[in-house]
């Protein structure tokens, strides 16, 4: 015998089972009507990547009120697809960066810079290159910025700069060790940073900015006169290329040792340690040359001559600093007659005396592992 | 002879400067002042309150110029303090 409620409850069932049905072909009939114009997905993931494509594109045509609208978007989106402290943001900020650089708009670009560090250091999986890349951008963006002719505080950003290539050596020698060879370039650039910042002492009134600036504050601290800072100037390149000079010969040595190991003959005849002596003795001569050291620059170039091949690379003040550290005298040669041909474009009017290729050079895809 | 008398001096002055240079410290080590390449390397990676300056400097009492590193924050506090007795004192 069934209980009432059970009664209820069997009498109801088919009822409900038409209701159903009849929900069924309803939404089955009005489907292509209600659900044709599918509403915007404002979160969906591609949307965000074509937005930093957008940006990108806006960036490289010149239009930076577009690519900052457009990958302002994109941030936001990835904040909310793949989480506050989601890789995926940096490169939409590295963007969007430049375009508030280029822009001239500068307090903008102290709030992304200070969430670019703060995202940086909650990111943790990334691998040395990645990171390398990262520190030669940031390093690119900030010469870019000393350049610009809105800028209210060059040396600012050069010091930026220069301390970024200082934190970078810094981090290569805390991952891969002292002695490492990817060392070199990033100490090769740090001369090249080191002529720049000589040029912009030349100007009255600004030496030594590392010291008074930091941030977007200007702190009292100590400056030194120009001649000392030109002094220590000087003596931070030599030291950047005595740097160079202990790893390369290190490296060399390695490889040979690796090579008598097998032939059965002595490390001290590689041509390559030659080699290298020479060229040493070129870029100490340049260095001297650049500092008005003329006495020094010959002696250093007498030196790198008893080389016969290093006779032909030339040493135009105009063409110095060379862009990168090379020890092939074919290579040196060739890549200065190169720059001879070009037309010797000036970088900025802020920095005189420094030509485009210098800042092309720091800006290159170089340096990496 | 003078020459000689001459060269003689020469070279204890050189020697005298030589060790006053490479003075030992009391524990055995030789103290060695970072170059300047070593401190922008450092300072790079500090606040700036804890960034060093070295420069040459004459001590009082000699004129033999010596190079000295400072923190930035104990020549703030040195300023600081000379501001201050200047101020009594001109008070």
């Amino acid at each position: 015998m069934q209980t009432p409620r059970r009664q209820l409850a069997t009498t109801k069932a088919p009822r409900r089972c038409n209701a159903a049905c009849v929900l069924f072909f309803a939404c089955t009939a009005f489907a292509p009507s209600t659900f044709a114009a599918e509403a915007p997905n404002h979160f969906n993931e591609t949307r965000a990547q074509a937005l930093l494509l957008a940006g990108q594109a806006a960036l490289e045509d010149g239009d930076l009120t577009l690519a900052q609208t457009n990958l302002d978007q994109a941030i936001q989106l990835l904040k909310i697809n793949e989480g506050l402290y989601s890789t995926e943001q940096l490169a939409p900020i590295e963007q969007l960066m430049w375009a508030q650089m280029r822009a001239g708009l500068w307090t903008q670009l102290d709030t992304s810079l200070g969430y670019y560090y703060w995202l940086l250091e909650r990111i943790e999986a990334t691998t040395l290159d990645a990171q390398l890349a990262i520190a030669k951008n940031m390093r690119s963006l900030y010469l870019e910025a000393a350049a610009h002719p809105s800028n209210p505080m060059p040396p600012r950003h050069l010091s930026a700069a220069l301390r970024t290539n200082w934190q970078t050596i810094s981090y290569i020698e805390a991952t891969l060790g002292a002695q490492h060879s990817a060392l070199i370039p990033w100490l090769y650039d740090g001369l090249l940073l080191q002529f720049i910042e000589s040029r912009l002492n030349e100007r009255q009134g600004l030496t030594n900015y590392q010291y008074k600036t930091d941030g977007s504050e200007f702190i009292s601290g100590w400056s030194l006169s120009r001649r000392e800072a030109k002094a220590a100037s000087h003596s931070i390149g030599l030291s950047l290329l005595d740097r160079i000079e202990t790893l390369s010969r290190a490296s060399i040595q390695a490889e040979s040792a690796q090579t008598d190991a097998r032939t059965n003959t002595s490390a001290g005849d590689d041509p390559r340690l030659q080699q290298l002596d020479a060229a040493l003795a070129l870029y100490r001569g340049d260095w001297e040359r650049l500092s008005n050291n003329e006495n020094g620059a010959g002696a250093h170039y007498a030196e790198a001559d008893t080389l016969a091949a290093f006779q032909n690379v030339p040493r135009a003040p105009e063409f110095l600093p060379r862009a990168s550290f090379e020890t092939d005298p074919e290579v040196l040669a060739s890549a200065t007659k190169a720059q001879e041909n070009s037309v010797i474009q000036p970088w900025t009017t802020r920095f005189p005396g420094v030509s485009r290729r210098v800042f092309d050079a720091l800006a290159s895809t170089g340096g990496q592992l | 002879m003078k020459e000689r008398c001459f060269s003689t001096i020469l070279a204890s002055l050189a020697g005298i400067l030589l060790l006053s240079a490479c003075a030992a410290k009391p524990g055995g080590y030789v103290r060695k002042l970072p170059t300047d390449a070593e401190v922008a390397q450092y300072n790079a990676s500090v606040e700036p309150e804890e960034r060093i300056v070295c420069r040459r400097e004459t001590p009082v009492g000699t004129n033999v110029p010596r190079r000295m590193c400072r923190y930035i924050r104990d020549i703030e506090d040195t300023s600081r303090f000379h501001r201050e007795q200047l101020k009594r004192v001109l008070r």
